[in-house]
């Protein structure tokens, strides 16, 4: 099955795109919560970083 | 604008690579066969608008008929657009106009806006093909494998943007070639 040589490199190349640190709003979160591909635990982490409950 | 933001925000690396590169692709006519090396010209037009073609070959280290043939390419392809300076009657001005314009934009979110960050992201991915000209095509064969992890070839070529399959095929298994996919 092919795949990638050098997935450290590919690692490396794609955590240059910085699209993850789009600028955190209460608003933001919400709006994730009901898209239908968030998982429990998804859910969960967006829920702490928007209220900061843990 | 905030779904959008939170569209990038549950991508994965890989999802948000083909994102990148499939608004490159649009930004440049839909033509996936475009290099990232014009890709790299149409990101500094947007950087330095109104720059001529002496500071894109400066900035680029591009020969000056390189520079010429793929600034033709985009304008007759309505990506950018050109004026007489008000200085120099001999030199052109030239902006990122239209399509190509609304397509960089989307891809340049994915960097905040930072031009130098994207050129770097484009500069390191030319290395990472280990192609002579590496094509937008070639990325996006890359950044599909990558999000998939490993995957049969066609799984690959399907991801790609409905192009004569011998030239999708030819592409990948160039790749194979250069080591840069294994085929175990």
């Amino acid at each position: 099955m092919p795949r990638i040589a050098n997935l450290r490199g590919a690692d490396a190349l794609f955590g240059m795109i910085k699209g993850e640190d789009v600028a955190p709003t209460r608003t933001l979160h919400l709006s994730r919560l009901f898209r239908d591909n968030v998982t429990p635990s998804t859910g969960t982490r967006l829920l702490e970083n928007t209220f900061n409950f843990s | 604008m905030v779904k959008n933001l939170a569209k990038k925000a549950m991508t994965t690396k890989g999802q948000k690579a083909c994102y990148v590169i499939d608004h490159l692709v649009e930004a440049l006519g839909n033509e996936p066969s475009s290099s990232l090396r014009r890709a790299m010209i149409l990101v500094d037009i947007d950087q330095h608008p109104g720059t001529t073609q002496v500071g894109i070959m400066e900035r680029l280290h591009i020969h000056k008929s390189a520079v010429n043939r793929e600034i033709e390419w985009l304008f007759n392809y309505g990506c950018i657009k050109m004026s007489d300076s008000e200085r120099d009657g001999r030199v052109k001005k030239i902006e990122v106009y239209g399509y190509a314009k609304t397509a960089l934009d989307a891809a340049m979110d994915y960097f905040e806006g930072n031009h130098r960050n994207m050129q770097l992201f484009l500069e390191e991915f030319s290395r990472f093909l280990k192609q002579e000209k590496p094509t937008l095509r070639d990325a996006k064969i890359i950044a599909s494998l990558y999000e998939m992890k490993d995957a049969p070839k066609q799984a690959v070529i399907d991801k790609l943007y409905r192009g004569p399959s011998s030239t999708d095929n030819r592409a990948f298994n160039k790749l194979i070639e250069e080591g840069v996919i294994e085929d175990a």
